[in-house]
């Protein structure tokens, strides 16, 4: 009689699957983890596109994440099942209404900026959120000149806004790789107490700003 | 700030993926993307709640494939987030078939780690 043997491949046969251990390489996000454990260019591009075409929604689930609030409690709030909420969240941008969004914001509590169109570089975001905050920076120096109580209150806010944006200036300078800098920033606290000088950052032309 | 530490089997497994099934390996790694926005926005890592996410017996969380375009296979990514040290460990990718041995598979790698025996080799 003629025997026949049929081999089986099955999914097992990618590896068996013994004692596994943590490998003690830890990484603070997928896109790091993808970079060390040499994950192609292209599975590394598939990841990126579909996060881009997610990125709205999944801000929303995060939002609910951050609220405390339950898929269930949403799709009430929103007058919708909880299964629409599992589908909202796992579905695309392009699929969300105006509606579900600012559902989403109403019960979270939070507020929310939305922009379209193409990406701005770093050096235009920071140029477009400079004009904001002096649009802002004027708009309360014209309500100090309405009232004495809120003209003191806004010098103290302009002095601690400015220190909090000096501050945030150094830290970023530190990032940048250590050499030769044309750029440096001095920091001289002048107050009615005794002179102190803080550099926050070393090296060749000093400008003084007082706080 | 929360951290991912792959398995050893998981650094074979993602190998295997890359190979033979790289839109599948792609989707669970768009999810776990996801997975540790929530985790990061939430008070609570076992109150997590997506489509794309099961919660397995032992603690034990699959990431599947969904929301994923394309004609894609039943896959599985399975973690363990520990709160204390802040990890999530990268346990095993399987598909639908190999569920339930998967998920015996991931109980016992989460009673290792438990026990102090899972340790980095």
């Amino acid at each position: 009689m003629k025997q026949t043997t049929i081999t089986m491949t099955t999914e097992n046969d990618k590896n068996e699957k013994s004692r596994a251990v943590p490998t003690g390489q830890k990484y603070r996000s997928v896109a790091h983890l993808m970079d060390g454990e040499g994950v192609s260019e292209g599975v590394r591009s598939a990841v990126k596109k579909n996060l881009a075409q997610t990125s709205v929604v999944t801000q929303l689930a995060e939002l609910r994440h951050a609220a405390g609030i339950t898929q269930d409690d949403m799709g009430k709030r929103l007058n919708l099942g909880q299964s629409a909420i599992s589908k909202l969240e796992s579905g695309l941008d392009d699929e969300l209404t105006l509606g579900q969004i600012s559902g989403y914001i109403k019960a979270t509590g939070e507020r929310i900026g939305l922009f379209f169109g193409k990406p701005l570089s770093h050096e235009q975001a920071i140029k477009m959120h400079a004009f904001g905050l002096k649009a802002h920076l004027e708009a309360l120096a014209a309500l100090a000149n309405e009232d004495e109580k809120m003209q003191t209150a806004v010098n103290a806010f302009f002095g601690e806004a400015f220190f909090n944006f000096l501050s945030i200036f150094a830290v970023c300078k530190q990032q940048l790789p250590v050499g030769e800098s044309d750029f440096e920033l001095t920091m001289q606290v002048v107050r009615d107490e005794p002179l102190s000088t803080s550099t926050m950052l070393p090296g060749r032309r000093q400008s003084t700003l007082l706080v | 700030m929360w951290q991912i530490e792959p398995s050893t089997q998981w650094q074979k497994d993602q190998k295997w993926y890359e190979k033979k099934r790289p839109n599948e390996l792609a989707a669970v790694l768009a999810n776990l993307s996801r997975y540790m926005k929530y985790l990061k926005a939430s008070k609570n890592s076992k109150c997590l709640e997506a489509g794309f996410l099961h919660h397995e017996p032992g603690g034990v969380v699959a990431l599947d494939q969904k929301g994923f375009a394309g004609n894609l296979q039943e896959t599985r990514l399975y973690i363990f987030a520990v709160d204390v040290t802040k990890t999530v460990h990268l346990i095993t990718i399987g598909s639908k078939n190999e569920q339930h041995a998967d998920i015996e598979f991931c109980k016992n790698f989460v009673e290792q780690l438990r026990s102090g025996e899972g340790q980095t080799p």
